[in-house]
């Protein structure tokens, strides 16, 4: 991932790119002598590299190059500032894009920039890491690092991580499927909330002790823009955001961008990232919410000028009582063994509690039935977790793998039941406006009878469901597949097609 | 629906690449052993688990497509094209299948009236319930249903016209000998150490 510059001579700046869903941002700094980094010069481009990943499942061929041109840009910048050593992570476009791997591979051929592509719990890790620095984390907080593809949350308690979760929400997202209309209806602003609200209410280790004085920390562009549109920074909270929310119902993306100076793309999904926000603030209900600007570069930058490695047993990224680790991708990158490697054994498990977290976290949006599309994600999602679980089968003779991959199975047809129906009524719908009125009643006696099936369908998809979210599933799941180390890198693996 | 072939000489503390060869091959195999109903619209439930085992190889050659590159992708492409008309298949099946049983009890409920209304009728209404049952009114359910059914049938045909046609330009063009060779490459083509993770 580092790109040597001067190999001869201990590296004093460093350059962290970070490529984003929306943006690619970098900065560049050096250690501070006291274990910080001193910020010497940043940049940040919007690229929107994640935008129409959803109904495409790759990254859009000009934001390429926009990407590949920003980034040669960027190296530029840091060579001029005297960085020996430039580091740069991709995200969540780049990891679920089924063209990912040839964009960096275009990235270090025009570049010369090695890019490492890494999962949520090292995102979150490293973003922890950059807040170590430069904010108290005594106390118990929540750290949100709102992006373009993904959200990651991290619980912590005086400074220890007890529980890291990326959720597959993002601004760049949200609007994507929720907003059309510039400046964005109520509705859709409402919509957005719901989407968040229903994810986000599904993350168990947000279930506070009551009245804990916990404190929300937003990171990223997100938080830094819509602190521009508060007008006491000092007093931040709930009511504040949803007062934005009701702001930005009323400019549009132009307006929005040049009262807070910004790029008129990056304003454009500003709304969808504050709906985030509001969510988790909804969630979490939080004593205050406070801004930081620091974040996973800087969690970059101190892993590169302290030699590249994050300690694994780093108390800020040990976990708390639940005994798992919140991971970071560089104790991967540092592992003796080369990563291709890895056991099939150890990587199918590792995809596997991936797939299954993208499951578990789509199941609520789902059952709200707020949006037709939940069922079909959680069916895909779930189809993706069983062609992992059905490849690895011969790797986990257990019994316990039996069940897991049968609970695989019964969601897809709990969902199929109700999808399926979803779309044979959308058709005879479509059906009966084209036909002779001769032929309504009868097509109108099919739709009835779908209908009904739906409505049962449903309802027992809604108690299967829900029978699951109450059990032992998430646990049984954490404690299986949580033994390993994290996702495969280089092991060729896919851990984003759209199955 | 057929069950999965297993993979026997997975070995789970060998490198990926190793297993997703294996994996490969016995999921060509199966998706191969089903070109003899190929020639047979008639076999709906037949057509249905080629498309099943479709997508089986599919999602394999998904899971891997980072070792598979560019010539996985074209794999992928093609396969995914064949599961899609398939499936396209399998709902106009359900279709009429669902239509057919609808058909059905709409003319059982019909026949049960018209055996009730003649119970109860007078010797002179007789005749005029019989050339009611005979000759349907305009808005009878049974014309939309009837028409329902003909539309479904007919794209039906079209879709396994399409699927024929698809199947024997990907036969044509050697997507069976491009997916074999794809399962043995990973073997001759390990990554470079500290390759990109995705590449």
């Amino acid at each position: 991932m580092a790109q040597s510059m001067r190999s001869d001579t201990p590296p004093s700046i460093a350059a962290a790119i970070d490529i984003g869903s929306n943006s690619i941002k970098m900065t560049i700094g050096r250690a501070d002598g006291n274990g910080g980094v001193e910020q010497l010069d940043w940049a940040s481009e919007v690229v929107r590299l994640g935008q129409g990943l959803d109904q495409t499942g790759l990254l859009d061929e000009e934001r390429i190059e926009n990407a590949i041109e920003t980034l040669g840009r960027f190296a530029a910048q840091a060579r001029q500032r005297g960085a020996t050593q430039v580091v740069a992570v991709a995200t969540e476009a780049t990891r679920a894009a089924a063209n990912g791997a040839s964009f960096l591979d275009r990235v270090r051929v025009e570049t010369g920039i090695d890019v490492r592509v890494i999962d949520g719990q090292a995102e979150a890790a490293l973003t922890f890491r950059g807040l170590t620095t430069e904010v108290d984390l005594t106390g118990l907080i929540v750290v949100s690092d709102i992006g373009g593809g993904s959200t990651e949350l991290i619980v912590a308690r005086d400074a220890t991580v007890q529980a890291a979760r990326s959720l597959p929400l993002g601004s760049g997202r949200l609007t994507d499927r929720f907003i059309a209309s510039d400046p964005p209806r109520l509705e859709e602003l409402a919509d957005c909330e719901t989407a968040a609200a229903v994810a986000v209410q599904a993350v168990q280790a947000l279930d506070l002790p009551p009245g804990s004085e916990t404190r929300l920390i937003v990171v990223g562009g997100t938080g830094e823009f819509m602190v521009r549109l508060i007008p006491d920074e000092a007093h931040i909270d709930l009511a504040a955001v949803r007062l934005v929310l009701a702001k930005l119902a009323t400019l549009s993306a132009a307006e929005v961008a040049d009262e807070i100076s910004i790029p008129e793309a990056r304003a454009r999904v500003l709304p969808a990232g504050v709906a985030i926000v509001a969510a988790i603030a909804a969630r979490v209900d939080p004593a205050r919410i406070e801004i930081s600007r620091s974040g996973i570069r800087v969690g970059l930058l101190l892993e590169a000028l302290s030699g590249g490695v994050i300690p694994a047993g780093d108390s800020e990224t040990r976990a708390g009582s639940g005994g798992k680790q919140a991971r970071t991708d560089s104790s991967v990158a540092s592992s003796p063994r080369d990563a291709s490697a890895r056991s099939f054994r150890e990587t199918m498990s590792a995809l596997i509690a991936e797939r299954w977290q993208t499951v578990l976290a789509a199941i609520p949006i789902a059952l709200a039935g707020t949006d037709i599309e939940g069922v079909h994600d959680v069916r895909v999602a779930s189809r993706r977790l069983r062609a992992a679980m059905d490849v690895a089968a011969p790797a986990f003779p257990g019994k316990w793998y039996k069940a897991l991959h049968g609970t695989a199975k019964e969601i897809t047809g709990a969902l199929g039941e109700v999808r399926d129906r979803d779309v044979l009524l959308e058709a005879l719908y479509a059906d009966r406006r084209a036909a002779p009125l001769a032929e309504h009643p009868g097509i109108g006696r099919l739709i009835d009878r779908v209908e009904r099936e739906r409505v049962a369908a449903r309802s027992e998809m809604e108690s299967y469901l829900r029978q699951l979210l109450a059990g032992s599933l998430r646990d049984e799941v954490e404690r299986r597949f949580a033994a390993v180390e994290a996702p495969p890198n280089g092991t060729g693996i896919s851990t984003g097609s759209a199955l | 629906m057929s069950r999965a072939w297993p993979v026997d000489d997975v070995d789970p503390e060998e490198p990926v690449i190793d297993n997703a060869r294996r994996v490969l091959a016995v999921r060509i195999a199966e998706f191969y052993s089903f070109e003899p109903i190929v020639p047979h619209p008639e076999l709906s439930e037949a057509l249905h688990d080629l498309r099943i085992s479709a997508k089986r190889l599919r999602y394999t050659l998904e899971l891997f497509r980072p070792r598979f590159g560019k010539a996985g992708e074209r794999q992928i492409e093609r396969v995914k094209t064949i599961q899609e008309i398939l499936g396209t298949l399998h709902d106009h099946d359900v279709r009429i299948d669902m239509i057919g049983d609808e058909l059905s009890q709409l003319m059982v409920e019909q026949s049960r009236k018209t055996r009730s209304d003649i119970a109860d009728a007078s010797p002179d209404e007789v005749a005029a319930i019989a050339a009611a049952a005979l000759r349907p009114p305009p808005d009878d359910p049974r014309r939309g249903l009837i028409a329902l059914l003909g539309r479904e049938h007919a794209g039906r045909r079209k879709a396994y016209a399409r699927f024929r046609e698809m199947w024997e330009t990907c036969a044509g063009d050697g997507m069976r000998r491009d997916l074999v060779a794809l399962s043995v490459r990973p073997l001759l083509d390990r990554p470079a150490k500290h390759r990109s993770p995705v590449a």
